[in-house]
């Protein structure tokens, strides 16, 4: 007996095991009519027999033939819009042969993560050289990356019996923009989100901010002499600047799945959390760009775009399991890669941050704290890093000392189910602020602290 | 007077608007209203919409043509549904009834009232299973069913006239009634009530369920709702399945067990009286007439149901044409395959049934000699005619035929120059295909040539075998770092093509990492090693230490390793 277990592994097997069976199904079939065929000299069975493959000949040709010289295309107004917007979608089925497609079926597909206002399908007969299209509105209700097609043209013949799918070769994706608060109340201590004020530790100094000379010492770099002062005292003189100040942020958003599930297991706040989470993000970013000053982002999440194939061919196929085999999300990539976003400012930046954003999916490769180890070295001193997650844990702690004592200064968003009916000890001992967010609110009232 | 330009729906742009919404202020068509007595609704705000004034300038004859058309085709949908469609399920299930019944008056003495009661129970039961999850008589259908079998058994047993014949009708009618059923089933189409659901999207939709959430309120006529993830993933199952329900393939596995019927009844009317024959040959007309009809209206009207469901708005014409269609093709090559030479239906009389004393009591025979020479001289006149037959279904029967005779020529004409036009038509799109004949023809012959030969294909392959794969590792051994982990790359490909998984040309190693099937996935681990050492070896100018290239071949070793273990496992499952 099949285990069910290995069933639902493996899909692949699945599928062909299936075929197999249907494959000895038919062939059992049609021995068998042979063998009737030869027993009976002539009567039911072969005036049945001939009806039946004459019609099925018929409806073979038909269903081919309906499905020649068609051709399907999409268009959509925008593809990359804001939360809460609209895009206007029109599938354009075309039959660019001499010939009618009878009782054509098309289907588009969307993904369910949108509201489609309109129908997505539609059963015609198109006429030759005629084409119909068919109108349809999506709106977004969720932050992310979907996919939009491929449709799907459904030809039978006059039975119904002999099917033929052709999946298109257009498939557009559409990307939803995460939802930003504006954060603006702020900015007391200044015109800078990130104030620039010298760091409190830091190893580095910063060459624009030229502080006074001191007489050199040996391991002094040659680029350091200031020849001037150095004529004029006699002794060779170094120049000594200010130390580094930081410049802007490095959001690094928690997108590991247990993070969250260790906050609460209802889905439905899973999802919430993982938009405030993304929200907050977004809405810091553009708080620090607007400020002219550098984000960059590195998550432990995956880009969404990761899940699906680069090429899609299209084609007609017989069967719908041969479509929805061909239509399915590719398989996940083995190799991680941490979504990371190189600090930069001005709108190009701000663009490229949101749809980054939008983009992040859980993922259960890397947890956060692993990942800001792993990235330690590679971390950029001069920007704070904005750790945001729901979860800290004493891994996480460590992590931050860690990159407390390597020079870099850390802030923790520290985003909570608004249900929550007190706000547990956050559980920092690093000196490192933790600002807690539970509702939009909060996010506005972070302009006025300093991060 | 110039006829004033029409509005245009807002939603659906190329079609005119008739009504407004009084509340959102939009425009528009048939398909964006609801109709709940004379009023009228917005599918988009649920706001009271009016109807747009129209000009009442005279129409042309063309857009009167045009309504006429559409009002014929609106009524001719539930004509199809509630009329032929229940009709011909009627006929198809009837028809393998008589066949039956035909084969049972081999052996049995003919009662036309074993087959009007027979006939009238196969119809009560296509109605009953039809209409049973529709409408109010939803939970009765099988109190229905047990009165009719009661009343069918008691009939029954009025007009059997020894037990064996009893046990026969009650076995042909269980047959009737487990076959109408299954058809009827597998037209079961659902509810023809529109569910109305209120159409908001988006954000206004998220807010609405947030506010509803929020208050406790009760579920909101027209809102969808909420259901736990299990319902919804079991929902979605079904959806899947009813996507996939083709009810035209479930109609023809049914009827191919009419077919095998047919096949198993064929030897017996064959040796049964030439009447028994005559008739069976209707009633597989008549069958195959009507799964034909079945199959074209049920896979039409299953398809319009698929576009009405989410608001959308199909074709009128279609399910009739196709249905209309499909019952010209069915006359045409019915009547034209009873022209094929060879094909037997007449009795050869060996077999006669058995008359009880009941049947010979009532015929008066005044000479038995005479009536044979009745029956003899009727015989020679109806093969004298070419099978005419003084019945109606010899009526039926001959009407067909002469009909098939007449059509053949022409149909063979046309079905030659209908494929040249065609062929014509479509050669455009066809001449730079091959439709994939080629290939297919490629892909036989393979398998044809590895079945004839299967050790051949093994030692022509220029997969390497298994244990060479292994056996090179003892060479790569004393290999230099980086050749090692060149050659164990190498190896590990080389595995994977014998599993199966041949490595596409112009794809990068990552890109075969991931698109590696998920049958791997136990091997994920040192691939993903492999792979990365690979890569660094061959693309990159680092020079590898002697860790790095035992730790590949620990990595090929690990690959051997987990197959064994995973073949073994395997095996013992």
């Amino acid at each position: 007996m099949a285990n069910p277990e290995n069933r639902s592994k493996d899909p692949d097997k699945d599928i062909r095991r299936l075929r197999r069976r249907q494959y000895t199904i038919w062939g059992i079939f049609f021995i068998s009519l042979l063998v009737l065929l030869s027993v009976y000299t002539g009567g039911f069975f072969l005036y049945s027999a001939v009806a039946v493959a004459v019609l099925l000949l018929f409806s073979l040709a038909i269903s081919s033939a309906n499905l020649v010289g068609i051709k399907v295309q999409r268009d959509l107004s925008a593809s990359e819009i804001k939360w809460g917007e609209t895009v206007e979608a029109k599938l354009t089925v075309i039959n660019q042969k001499s010939l009618s497609a009878f009782w054509l079926f098309w289907e588009d597909y969307v993904d369910k993560a949108l509201d489609v206002e309109g129908p997505i399908c539609h059963f015609k007969t198109l006429a030759p050289n005629k084409s119909h299209k068919l109108p349809f509105r999506i709106h977004s209700t969720h932050r992310g990356f979907f996919k939009i097609g491929p449709a799907m043209v459904e030809s039978s013949g006059p039975f119904g019996l002999i099917q033929r799918f052709l999946v298109g070769q257009q498939v557009d994706f559409l990307t939803v923009l995460p939802r930003v608060v504006p954060v603006e109340k702020g900015l007391v201590r200044g015109q800078r989100p990130i104030h620039q004020i010298p760091k409190r530790m830091s190893i580095f100094e910063d060459p624009s901010r030229f502080l006074g000379v001191r007489e050199y010492q040996p391991g002094d770099s040659l680029r350091r002499i200031h020849w001037k002062a150095t004529a004029r005292s006699r002794t060779i003189q170094v120049k000594i600047f200010e130390p580094a100040v930081l410049l802007g942020a490095l959001l690094t958003v928690d997108m590991h799945p247990a993070s969250y599930l260790e906050v609460t297991k209802e889905k439905e706040k899973v999802d919430s959390l993982v938009e405030l989470a993304i929200t907050a993000a977004a809405s810091l970013g553009e708080y620090i760009i607007t400020g002219d000053q550098r984000v960059g982002l590195l998550s432990n999440g995956e880009d969404a775009a990761e899940q699906y194939k680069e090429e899609w061919k299209g084609g007609i196929f017989r069967r719908i399991d041969q479509v929805r085999e061909y239509s399915r999300m590719d398989l996940r990539s083995l190799t991680f890669q941490p979504v990371e976003l190189a600090p930069g400012k001005g709108q190009p930046q701000l663009e490229q941050l949101h749809a980054a954003l939008a983009r992040l999916v859980f993922t259960e490769n890397y947890t956060l704290p692993d990942l800001l180890m792993t990235e330690l070295p590679r971390l950029p001193r001069s920007l704070v890093l904005v750790v945001i997650t729901p979860h800290i844990d004493q891994a996480l702690n460590n992590a931050l000392g860690s990159l407390q004592r390597s020079g870099i200064e850390t802030a923790v968003v520290w985003v909570r189910d608004p249900e929550e009916p007190f706000l547990p000890e956050a559980g920092i001992t690093h000196n490192i602020p933790v600002y807690p967010v539970r509702r939009d609110e909060d996010l506005v009232q972070l302009g006025a602290i300093s991060i | 007077m110039r006829k004033k330009s029409p509005a245009f729906c807002s939603l659906h742009r190329g079609t005119e608007a008739l009504y407004e919404c009084s509340e959102c202020q939009k425009m528009l068509c048939s398909q964006c209203i609801r109709q709940d007595m004379n009023l009228f609704f917005c599918r988009h705000c649920g706001g009271s919409a009016t109807v747009l004034e129209t000009p009442s300038e005279p129409v042309s004859v063309k857009e009167t043509a045009r309504q006429i058309s559409r009002e014929f085709q609106v009524l001719s949908l539930p004509l199809i549904n509630h009329i032929i469609l229940p009709a011909a399920v009627i006929l198809m299930v009837g028809a393998f009834l008589f066949f039956l019944l035909d084969v049972r008056s081999v052996f049995f003495s003919e009662s036309m009232a074993i087959r009007r009661v027979a006939f009238c129970f196969a119809a009560a039961t296509v109605l009953i299973a039809r209409y049973n999850k529709m409408y109010s008589a939803k939970e009765r259908h099988w109190l229905y069913t047990f009165v009719l079998a009661f009343a069918t058994s008691l009939v029954m047993l009025k007009f059997s006239r020894n037990p064996q014949d009893f046990i026969v009708n009650i076995l042909v009618v269980a047959i009737v009634w487990w076959f109408a059923t299954r058809i009827t089933e597998c037209l079961d189409i659902g509810e023809e009530v529109e569910r109305e659901v209120l159409r908001i999207y988006g954000v206004e939709r998220l807010d609405w369920e947030r506010v509803h959430r929020k208050f406790g309120l009760s579920h909101v006529s027209g809102l969808p709702k909420r259901e736990p993830e299990e319902a919804e993933e079991k929902k979605s199952e079904k959806a899947r399945k009813q996507l996939n329900w083709n009810p035209s393939s479930a109609v023809a596995r049914l009827a191919v067990i009419g077919l095998a019927a047919f096949a198993l009844g064929e030897p017996v009317l064959l040796s049964g009286p030439p009447e028994a024959g005559l008739r069976a040959i209707v009633a597989v007309v008549v069958f195959l007439l009507a799964t034909g009809v079945v199959m074209s209206a049920g896979s039409a009207i299953g398809i319009y149901r698929r576009v009405r469901k989410p608001g959308g708005s199909p074709s009128l014409g279609v399910v009739p044409a196709k249905t209309a269609i499909a019952f010209i093709l069915l006359i045409v090559v019915l009547s034209a395959s009873l022209t094929v030479p060879g094909i037997a239906y007449r009795g050869s009389g060996e077999l006669t049934p058995q008359i009880d004393q009941i049947d010979s009591s009532r015929r008066a025979k005044p000479d038995d000699k005479q009536s044979e020479q009745m029956d003899e001289s009727k015989a020679s006149k109806d093969k004298g005619r070419g099978g005419k037959a003084p019945s109606s279904p010899g009526a039926f029967f001959n009407f067909i035929a002469s009909l098939g005779k007449l059509l053949l020529i022409p149909l063979v004409l046309l079905g030659i120059g209908g494929f040249i036009y065609a062929l014509v038509k479509l050669f455009p799109f066809l001449k730079d295909s091959t439709l994939g004949i080629k290939g297919l023809f490629h892909n036989l012959l393979a398998r044809l040539r590895s079945m004839l030969h299967p050790q051949r294909k093994e030692r022509d392959s220029d997969v390497p075998r298994r244990k060479d794969i292994f056996r090179a590792l003892k060479v790569i051994e004393g290999q230099a770092p980086r050749e090692k982990i060149l050659l164990a790359y190498e190896c590990l490909q080389a595995f994977f093509s014998l599993l199966g998984y041949k490595r596409p040309a112009d794809n990068t190693p990552y890109e075969i990492l991931r698109s590696l099937p998920r049958r791997f996935e136990f091997l994920k681990e040192p691939a993903v090693s492999l792979t990365e050492l690979y890569v660094q070896t061959a693309y990159s100018r680092k020079p590898m230490t002697s860790d790095e290239g035992r730790n590949a071949l620990e990595q090929i070793y690990k690959v051997k390793a987990l197959f064994e273990s995973y073949r073994k496992n395997k095996s013992q499952n």
